[in-house]
């Protein structure tokens, strides 16, 4: 065993979680309304963004969905310097983005007020 | 846009030649992230397989090779980033590999990695060409007779050449 590795192998491992309020299928929808919220953001933090809005989704499922919006120019991102630790990745929409974010947020709506009138007619019956 | 977020699986390139160099460079570019994110810089071939979709059988294939390269290092299942593979950088890394999969011309989907390399543009004729024997023959089947239609060229054929 190597000094390099015996100094890393203790580090917290990436976890995945298996309860979901939300179907997967919100994720991208989630991380478009995330990145929305601010100029640059960082993959844990859009992560945490998407877990507080109900979908509970491994780091692993965010990296690949970040790097299929990158590749679709929704996304671009860069590898942002720091003084006090390692380098960072980090995320701006593209213009194409945030149409793609405002359609994303209509497809929500939408959800919304069907699953509203759904349980409303389901409460009155 | 799949709603359903199941076309988010990453494309590799079809020739060998350049396989291992988009693996290296996904691999030490997840690593790098992971990295930055705080979470160390350890992975196993389960993980890069979570991360990347390539099968963990093969990924291991493409770890190993990387501690040959001295990228990385290695503890039983578990691979670390190097000093050689930390000096290396992430930006430096990633600048040189967007030269590499640039695309430039061709008959595919302007993201074709066809583009980017003639090992991939050969892999690419002999799939179109693999593709078009094959709709001939199913031609030949449905019609009873031998068709000379030999497609389009675009890759529209289902297999994930859009490269989406």
């Amino acid at each position: 065993m190597t000094g390099t590795v015996m100094a890393t192998a203790n580090k917290k491992k990436p976890t995945s979680s298996t309860e979901s309020v939300l179907p997967r299928r919100f994720l991208r929808q989630l991380l478009f309304l995330a990145l929305g919220s601010n100029e640059r953001s960082y993959g844990y933090e859009l992560a945490e963004a998407v877990r507080e809005n109900g979908l509970t989704v491994d780091l692993a499922g965010v990296y690949r969905e970040l790097r299929a919006l990158e590749q679709r120019d929704l996304l671009t991102s860069e590898w942002e310097p720091s003084q006090n630790g390692p380098d960072r990745r980090v995320y701006m929409m593209t213009a194409a983005g945030k149409a793609a974010r405002a359609e994303a947020v209509e497809s929500l709506r939408s959800a919304r007020d069907h699953l509203s009138a759904a349980l409303e007619q389901a409460s009155d019956s | 846009m799949n709603p359903s977020g199941e076309d988010n699986l990453i494309t590799a390139p079809k020739s060998s030649a350049l396989q291992m160099l988009y693996w290296r460079s996904e691999i030490l570019q997840v690593m790098y992230w992971l990295r930055g994110e705080g979470f160390g810089d350890i992975v196993d071939a389960p993980m890069i397989e979570r991360f990347l979709g390539v099968d963990a059988s093969i990924g291991v294939g493409y770890l190993d090779r990387l501690v040959e390269e001295d990228y990385l290092t290695v503890d039983g299942s578990f691979y670390a980033l190097s000093e050689f593979g930390l000096k290396q950088g992430a930006r430096e890394f990633a600048e040189s590999f967007n030269e590499l999969t640039k695309p430039a011309h061709g008959e595919c989907s302007d993201d074709c990695w066809c583009h980017a390399s003639v090992d991939e543009a050969d892999a690419c004729m002999a799939h179109r060409i693999e593709h078009n024997h094959a709709m001939d023959a199913k031609h030949m089947n449905a019609s009873g007779e031998h068709s000379h239609n030999h497609g389009d060229h675009n890759h529209d054929d289902g297999h994930g050449h859009g490269h989406s």
